[in-house]
């Protein structure tokens, strides 16, 4: 008997056994699948994914300040070491018309402010051509540069995880973090939509949010992961870190999402070896992600350079970038020839 | 009411005690917002498993105790734990292991072998890793040997001598028993995997994982047998083994073996009921989805049920005390599991448990593990127990 079938067989008959109902959660269950409908292309610019330029003095901040779990509103954070991740997300309808969303925000404002006049995403915000921004997570290096948004726009739409603390919400309304470095003098004036990790949110047919209500890295909880339904070529994630982690994602767009058996790719942080470290688990992914068949892998943030490399070695599909970065003010220290990353300035296609 | 129960009830309101001592201690030394912030999460795992491994050793390899209650001799007992500590684990692991054999054991090393990766947070929580997986490997040993070799080997040689003699015994199984079920994991932290110094995982196939919180599950799974049969059971089946000529070593050996096989078929058991709430756990899933997780997790429950075991022996005198045989190790085994049961609810509790240990709220969080906590609070228990014979209890039911 395989492992799996005699787990199986164990698990029926400790159904009856236990009575641990009180103790462990119950999965989301199998219900009817979520049509999000589909769109014809998306095609995403990666404006920041340089949250931070040495990693080395990043790692520090944290180890200073508490370790994985402590609070990002109470480090002293390196302010010079600040970039930020935002991307630009572009959906083509099947009628062949398009809009344009923000994805997060970055971090330092200096930074983004270069990054977004760059860009010309300053014009996109202050003419409206960009009215929703989608915030992935609550984390500093995708919140933080609020301001460099809300100067352009104080009236966008921001969908965000409902799993926010009270800082955040100060942090959106004005506020200054004098020991973290973070402030917004541009109090949000716009609709906050907050999603919560029960249903799936429609943004425009082919384009949802699914919130995933994970505790993670600076006590920060809950991502909003971006589900795109690409017509006749299937599910496309994007994310801002992934913590929630890129198979499971796939996993439950398969068992929650109509067409989601069909995986195409994806773009963001991986949330991997961000620290160019190394950890048996992410072999298990390299490995697990084969069975879904994806052909376009956009990864770059989090998903460290080390992960990018061995995953294209290993034949996963990772779309390379180009040396476009360079031409950024700064660059990352981690940055190799390998362009594994859509790294600054890059663009997809899916 | 009667002497016992009145007994119990102080037993309780010591327990209380101790989870507010706990409560103290995780939030000066561990708790991420604390003081000292050590839960990095590593780095104060590995203290913490170093210094439990420590007070094991010191209790049930050299027998050092204190059954008399003597007040000096306690604070000297903890004291000599704590100076245990540090020369364990800065200076045996990081600065004697770790730069003279073994560069993984210490920080200092690692960031000195350079290459990616290699900062000092990093380095630290990796050369943590490898300590906590050495000191579960002895804290498996430790009561396989006990159990199978009991008062037996070297005991007319009195305590220190025999001390000194099992625990040789005892460091060659732990030391073998790491290197083939831990260390591949610890070789395969790095970038490139250090395939020269330790074998790529073995365990992949059948663990759907690299990982060897795989091993670590069934590992802590058979240690919690081995308590339950030591302290519930009182001995039973074990203590039928025969101890003298040649079962001095089969004995030990077929308790290593016997509870490996016991602990995996219970770790089988609790992935199972795992199944039935999360679904399968798949190839390179995350949370709860991931099969690292799932062993992870038969882990800390077991590390809850062991906590369970030592509550109720240090604070409710391992009641019943009447009953015939067989039903006081049922009421026992059920008091055990329910304990174990109610301790996992108060962990991932989101107002209490979570507000008092200053976690993230949620589950399979890959920076936090019940370990750690449970393993500081079972420190307490047994310095309590064993170094100060479990003050005003034990005196009182004299
Ligand atoms: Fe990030
Ligand atoms: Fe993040």
């Amino acid at each position: 008997m395989k492992r799996r079938t005699f787990l199986k067989c164990l698990g029926t008959s400790a159904a009856a056994a236990t009575a641990a109902g009180v103790v462990f959660p119950t999965a989301v269950g199998a219900q009817s699948k979520s049509d999000i409908g589909a769109c014809r292309s998306i095609k995403v610019t990666v404006l920041s994914e340089t949250s931070w330029f040495n990693n080395d003095v990043f790692k520090k901040d944290i180890t200073d300040g508490g370790g994985a779990s402590t609070n990002q509103y109470t480090v002293p954070w390196n302010r010079e070491n600040s970039g930020g991740y935002s991307a630009l997300i572009e959906v083509e309808a099947l009628d062949g018309s398009r809009r344009k969303f923000l994805m997060d925000t970055g971090w330092n404002n200096d930074w983004m402010d270069y990054v977004f006049q760059r860009h010309g995403i300053d014009k996109m915000l202050a003419s409206g051509e960009i009215d929703t921004l989608l915030l992935s997570h609550w984390h500093l290096d995708h919140y933080w540069g609020i301001e460099s948004t809300l100067k352009h726009n104080p009236k966008i739409k921001i969908i965000a995880p409902n799993t926010h603390y009270p800082e955040d919400l100060q942090l959106l309304k004005g506020a200054e973090f004098k020991v973290a470095g973070a402030k917004n003098t541009v109090p949000h004036q716009g609709e906050l939509l907050l999603v919560d990790d029960k249903t799936i949110h429609a943004v425009v047919p082919g384009l949802a949010i699914k919130q995933f209500d994970v505790p993670i890295l600076l006590r920060v909880r809950g991502e909003n992961v971006i589900y795109a339904n690409i017509q006749g070529k299937g599910i496309v994630t994007i994310t801002g870190c992934c913590h929630p982690g890129l198979l499971t994602l796939y996993n439950f767009a398969k068992r929650n999402i109509v067409g989601g058996d069909q995986t195409y790719g994806c773009y963001g942080g991986l949330h991997l070896s961000l620290f160019e470290n190394w950890d048996p688990k992410f072999d298990d992914i390299i490995k697990g992600a084969q069975s879904f068949k994806p052909e376009k892998m956009g990864c770059n943030h989090c998903t460290g350079w080390a992960w990018a490399e061995k995953a294209a070695q290993s034949g996963l599909p990772i779309v390379k970038g180009t040396d476009t970065y360079k031409s950024y003010p700064k660059i990352s220290s981690v940055a190799r020839g390998s362009n594994v990353f859509l790294t600054n300035g890059d663009t997809v296609i899916f | 009411m009667n002497e016992t129960k009145s007994n119990h009830l102080l037993g309780f309101a010591l327990l209380l005690g101790t989870f507010a001592l706990g409560w103290g201690v995780w939030h000066v030394f561990f708790a991420p917002n604390g003081i000292l912030k050590l839960y990095t999460p590593m780095y104060g795992f590995a203290l913490i498993a170093a210094y439990f491994l420590i007070v094991v050793v010191m209790t049930d390899v050299f027998g050092l105790r204190n059954e008399a209650g003597k007040p000096a001799r306690a604070l000297l007992l903890t004291l000599v734990s704590f100076l245990g500590l540090f020369v364990l684990f800065y200076g045996f692991f990081w600065n004697f292991l770790g730069r003279f054999g073994v560069t993984y054991f210490s920080p200092h090393a690692i960031v000195a072998a350079g290459g990616t990766g290699a900062e000092f947070y990093n380095a630290r929580e990796n050369s943590s890793l490898a300590i906590v997986y050495l000191a579960a490997s002895f804290l498996w040993i430790i009561p396989a040997w006990r159990a199978g070799v009991g008062e037996e080997l070297w005991h007319e040689c009195g305590r220190a001598k025999a001390g000194i003699a099992n625990f040789f015994g005892i460091a060659f199984f732990a030391g073998l028993a790491y290197l083939i079920l831990f260390h591949p994991h610890v070789t395969s932290l790095f970038y490139p995997a250090q395939t020269f110094a330790g074998v790529p995982p073995w365990w992949e196939g059948v663990a759907m994982t690299a990982s060897a919180y795989f091993n670590l599950g069934w590992l802590l799974t058979a240690v919690f047998l081995l308590l339950l049969v030591e302290s519930a059971w009182e001995g039973r089946p074990a203590s039928l083994l025969p101890k003298d000529g040649m079962w001095t070593i089969l004995s030990p050996s077929l308790m290593l073996a016997g509870s490996a096989v016991a602990g995996y078929l219970l770790f089988l058991g609790m992935e199972a009921v795992m199944n039935l709430f999360w679904e399968e756990p798949f190839l390179g899933g995350s949370y709860v989805d991931a099969p690292y997780f799932r062993h992870l997790h038969v882990a800390e429950m077991s590390g809850f049920f062991i906590m369970g075991l030592v509550i109720w022996r240090v604070f409710f005198r391992n009641a019943p005390g009447q009953l015939p045989p067989m039903a006081r190790w049922v009421v026992r085994t059920l008091a055990v599991i329910a304990i174990g049961l109610l301790l996992r609810w108060f962990y991932y509790s989101e107002g209490i448990g979570t507000a008092f240990l200053d976690r993230v709220p949620g589950l399979a969080q890959p920076d936090d593990t019940p370990l750690a906590w449970t393993l500081m609070m079972l420190s307490l228990m047994l310095v309590y127990d064993r170094f100060f014979n479990a003050y005003l209890l034990r005196e009182k039911t004299r």
